[in-house]
């Protein structure tokens, strides 16, 4: 059977299309009333599945016209109803057939994702090719999110983050960088902020990582920015506004000895795009 | 037109296989094409099939395939040249294969895409066809041993096509074909399929092997220089290879880990390029440079060194690009800036490469030149008896340019000495 092949675009609002085809010459025509369906690899209610009608496409991504029957096409807003943070695999059902699983080798045209700011609460669809070849959309939904913009890690062990706020993050009150250590979670690092130049929400932290190393010298540390009192709610620090959908390899920052200590401090994209610190003893890896 | 394409493997991945596809696919809108692929290790080609091209494979390496347990396949060939990189591939059977196609192809026409195939067409190539080979790669890339083989086979070709115009004068220096046309017909890129890049973005794209022949520690360099100047633009470079750590460490070196990304490997690269609104290339040498016209043809001006054999062909300077000497980081650094600075420029120049390469590189343009060298070889008829002592004049064509070719090594090799010299004796 050939594959069923998938090109996908992101539109300005953040709304995710997605063109299904078959691979080949001499393909047989699509169906009409066929069904996108997204898959969440881990459902937060056991059999979560969203579905998309899916209808004619008279174009390609290029506005080239095609012909009837080669390419059905279904929208995904940004904001759509049940959809959560994390990945969600793409299917796709016809008539009387079984979901068929979307191969990843399309076009995917996720050039809208690369941006400074984006509208809040913030969502963000990024559909990626898998290792398996496979279309998966990775999800995130914030109400208030924290983006890491240029990560410094000096000689001195301090570790400088820009961020921008957006969303549900009041502004009227100096930003701060919360470190929490995983798993220990009376360890909090609090550190003042500043606005950058061109004044709120662009805000700049420095983070001593021996102050880190002291209370807890092998361990994650993630990063929030809180602004307003201890009861007012905490962004997660991250970098959401682009089209890399694993960071890890792509962005790798540089790591350096903690000075006085014995470890090595690590500031690391987790698999969820968010930023965090490692502290691990330098014998180590 | 019967027209059949001869190649080294249409099931793999390779930027000859890519070509050879898009080719046969534009010609087989006027011509019955027929793609025949000596090798085939899996059940799909991986860059799947050219709409209204017939597929077959000679020799069939799947796991329990009949050919596999052929007592022929562990008996080295005899009639490859034994000096081409794939020969080790060429058991007997497979050149018992090729030589048993040549002679029951009806095909009016048989293209041949790497020299150890033209070698083969050229000595048993039906008689009533048309024979062209490929040169995918370069003259100057091959060693000695193999550019004499070549040259003992190819008077036999009707026309030898280069990727580029300084490849044919190569071969036309090098190698003495008097009956051969020897000709530069470029690589063909479709139009891509999404919109092309709007030269707002702040990102400088590069694509290729990460291998040391791209030379992209300089690119990184190169861009540290011009990011001083210009902040606020990213560098990204897709590819995978054995250079990922050392270009990795000198993006660290310089500090520059938030604006320069290693991308790894992606495919289709189309999308990737719009991305963009400048693409760079760095390397010390380019057989064609098809990322280059890829880049283009998403609306992209290229910045690229002068490197033989490619950039200077595809990239007009000033117009749709820019063409800086190979071993000069600062003015490939400069001419990344002047860009990066000038928004209305790169738009423009983008807009030119994107016209520009739709008119000379779209696959229809091509087929159109190859149908027209294909006509013109079929018209002239009978082939031209072979020249008195040819095999002779040929040897003689090729140790020249060897002999020529080692002599400036040579030279070269005393000039770097007597320099190290001098600055040892110097104080």
């Amino acid at each position: 059977m050939n594959p069923l092949l998938a090109d996908c675009a992101v539109d300005d609002a953040g709304a995710l299309t997605v063109q299904v085809y078959h691979e080949g010459p001499g393909a047989p025509a699509l169906p009409p009333g066929g069904t996108l369906l997204l898959v969440p690899r881990k459902p937060r209610e056991p059999g979560d599945r969203l579905r998309f009608p899916l209808r004619p496409a008279g174009r390609d991504l290029a506005g080239r016209p095609l012909f009837a029957g080669t390419r059905v096409a279904a929208e995904v807003p940004a904001a759509a109803t049940g959809l959560y943070e994390g990945r969600w695999d793409a299917h796709a059902a016809f008539d009387g057939a079984g979901p068929r699983r979307l191969d990843g080798r399309g076009l995917l045209d996720t050039r809208r994702l690369i941006r400074s700011t984006a509208t809040t609460p913030l969502h963000v669809l990024l559909p990626y090719r898998t290792a398996h070849d496979h279309l998966t959309v990775r999800v995130w939904t914030r109400r208030r999110h924290a983006e890491a913009g240029a990560v410094h890690l000096g000689a001195d062990g301090r570790l400088a983050v820009d961020a921008r706020l957006l969303g549900d993050v009041p502004t009227d009150a100096p930003p701060r960088l919360e470190a929490r250590c995983r798993g220990r979670r009376e360890l909090v690092h609090t550190v003042p902020g500043a606005w950058r130049e061109g004044g709120a929400p662009d805000c700049r932290f420095t983070l001593p990582t021996p102050a880190l190393a002291e209370s807890a010298a092998d361990a994650v540390w993630d990063l929030y920015v809180r602004t307003g009192g201890a009861d007012a709610p905490a962004a997660r620090l991250g970098r959401l506004l682009d089209d890399v959908h694993d960071k890890r390899r792509v962005l790798a920052l540089p790591s350096a000895p903690v000075p006085g200590t014995a470890a090595v401090a690590e500031p690391y994209y987790t698999v969820a795009n968010d930023l965090s610190v490692k502290l691990r003893p330098a014998t180590a890896g | 037109m019967r027209i059949a394409f001869l190649l080294h493997n249409a099931y793999a991945i390779g930027g000859t296989t890519r070509t050879t596809l898009t080719l046969a696919g534009a010609l087989a809108a006027r011509h019955d094409v027929e793609l025949v692929s000596v090798f085939r290790h899996r059940d799909e080609p991986q860059l799947g099939r050219a709409p209204g091209v017939a597929l077959r494979a000679l020799v069939d390496r799947r796991e329990g395939s009949a050919d596999l347990a052929d007592p022929r396949v562990h008996q080295p060939g005899t009639l490859f040249p034994r000096a081409e990189p794939r020969a080790g591939q060429y058991h007997r059977l497979a050149e018992e294969r090729i030589v048993r196609w040549l002679g029951e192809t009806d095909a009016d026409v048989v293209v041949s895409a790497r020299c150890g195939l033209n070698a083969l067409l050229a000595r048993f190539g039906p008689a009533h066809a048309v024979r062209v080979g490929q040169e995918h790669l370069t003259h100057g890339y091959h060693p000695h041993r193999l550019r004499t083989e070549l040259q003992d086979a190819y008077v036999g070709l009707d026309a030898l096509v280069t990727m580029t115009e300084a490849d044919a004068r190569a071969h036309r220096r090098g190698m003495w074909l008097p009956h051969t046309r020897v000709l530069a017909l470029p690589n063909s890129v479709p139009e891509p399929g999404l919109p092309p890049a709007d030269g707002t973005s702040r990102i400088i794209v590069a694509a290729g092997r990460l291998a040391p022949v791209k030379r992209y520690g300089k690119l990184v360099d190169a861009f540290a220089r011009a990011n001083a100047a210009c902040p606020g633009w990213s560098l990204r470079i897709y590819g995978g290879g054995t250079e990922r750590d050392r270009i990795a460490a000198r993006v660290a070196r310089h500090g520059l880990h938030n604006e320069v990304l290693l991308m790894g490997p992606a495919a289709p690269l189309e999308a990737e390029w719009v991305k963009g609104s400048v693409a760079a290339v760095s390397s010390s040498l380019e057989s064609f440079g098809m990322t280059i016209v890829e880049a283009m043809r998403c609306g992209l001006p290229v910045v690229s060194t002068d490197c033989p054999h490619g950039p200077g062909e595809i990239i007009r300077d000033g117009v749709d690009g820019r063409l800086v000497p190979v071993h000069s980081t600062a003015a490939l650094g400069d001419a990344l800036l002047e860009l990066m600075r000038d928004d209305a420029r790169r738009t423009a120049m983008g807009r030119a490469a994107r016209e520009g390469a739709a008119a000379r590189f779209d696959p229809q343009r091509v087929a159109e030149r190859y149908e027209e060298l294909f006509a013109e070889l079929a018209d002239r008829g009978g082939r031209e008896p072979t020249p008195p002592l040819a095999r002779v004049r040929g040897r003689l064509a090729v140790g020249r340019t060897s002999a020529g070719r080692y002599a400036r090594r040579v030279a070269r090799r005393a000039d770097r000495s007597l320099r190290r010299t001098v600055r040892r004796v110097r104080p």
